[in-house]
């Protein structure tokens, strides 16, 4: 092959290279670009082909996405922010296993934060029907109507343990009283640490890859 | 008669190699800075030299700038006496000493207790 064509093989390397950086920012991009284009020019001039050297570096797209997905991985690390971290380990779930695991073990406890912030919101309204109530003795046989089908999971338990919220309460004594408050903000705390702790460990799985 | 691999498991080797060696690289490359500041193709001819890791050409830069943006290495583009043009050089910092220790202190408890495992009833 002659060298023009050799050459223009180049910069529409660089040129696609360029174009796949750029939710990079502008002066990481051009080091990037720069640091890459004096890489090759000095492989050439240690009697390499273009072709070789381009060769070496695979398609400049798949090149790219290792330097995109690097910054978006520390971005969302270092901005500390949940919403971000899971938005990015969510981007990343289609093509990393670990990444999709991340994202399961977050949803669920984004829905542990969730239902009980909207637990704690009914208790505030209609103290009635949110609490944990218990059947005694458990070995009798159960009389829980069973309440509506629920949207969002609000209860968990069984026929002898209720916990969360049941429209209508069931017949047994609600024990929690008043304490309901402080078990559901703990709960949403402790999801809201796992889900953090989750998010920033797939970050950190997903970085090692 | 010992069976002579075909083309794909040579193929199918040299993948796996290459995943060992990405895996190693980051400690070789901090250890290779330990040594004094360097550019990218000074160090990926480092690692395969002297580390005899047989990393991909574009393997090196997307590691660099990882390490960049952890602050394990800083980088500086300078001009050299005998070079034409300036190049990014590369140095460890300090939490790319605390790393490298780290890194290098699980690689050895890793490789011994490894080496030993491999290696028994051989002896």
């Amino acid at each position: 092959m002659s060298t023009v064509p050799s050459l223009t093989q180049l910069s529409v390397w660089l040129k696609k290279f360029e174009t796949e950086l750029s939710p990079l920012p502008a002066a990481d991009t051009s080091e990037i670009l720069r640091e890459i284009q004096d890489h090759i020019y000095e492989r050439v001039a240690q009697g390499q082909s273009i072709e070789e050297v381009l060769g070496a570096f695979g398609d400049a797209s798949e090149y790219a996405q290792g330097f995109v997905d690097d910054h978006a991985l520390a971005g969302a690390r270092d901005s500390k922010r949940t919403l971000r971290m899971f938005t990015t380990v969510a981007g990343f779930a289609r093509r990393s296993l670990i990444a999709c695991l991340g994202l399961i073990a977050a949803s669920i406890f984004a829905l542990l934060i969730t239902s009980s912030l909207v637990c704690m919101a009914i208790k505030i309204a209609k103290p009635e029907l949110v609490g944990l109530w218990v059947d005694r003795p458990l070995s009798a046989q159960h009389r829980y109507v069973h309440s509506e089908r629920q949207t969002i999971p609000l209860r968990l338990g069984n026929d002898h343990i209720q916990f969360g919220y049941s429209n209508p309460p069931p017949h047994f004594p609600e024990v929690l009283g008043m304490w309901m408050y402080l078990c559901l903000n703990t709960l949403a705390l402790l999801g809201y640490i796992a889900l953090r702790f989750t998010l920033f460990r797939t970050l950190k799985g997903l970085s090692r890859k | 008669m010992p069976i002579k691999p075909s083309a794909q498991d040579k193929l199918s080797r040299d993948k796996h190699r290459t995943q060992i060696f990405k895996g190693m690289a980051e400690l070789a490359l901090l250890r290779l800075l330990k040594d004094g500041p360097e550019y990218g193709l000074r160090i990926l001819d480092g690692l395969r030299e002297a580390a005899g890791l047989k990393i991909a050409e574009g393997t090196l830069y997307p590691l660099l700038y990882r390490l960049e943006k952890g602050g394990f290495i800083a980088a500086e583009w300078r001009i050299l006496d005998n070079a034409s043009h300036p190049r990014k050089y590369y140095s460890l910092t300090e939490p790319g000493r605390a790393e490298l220790e780290t890194q290098l202190n699980d690689w050895l408890a890793i490789s011994e207790k490894l080496q030993a495992f491999l290696n028994r009833g051989d002896q």
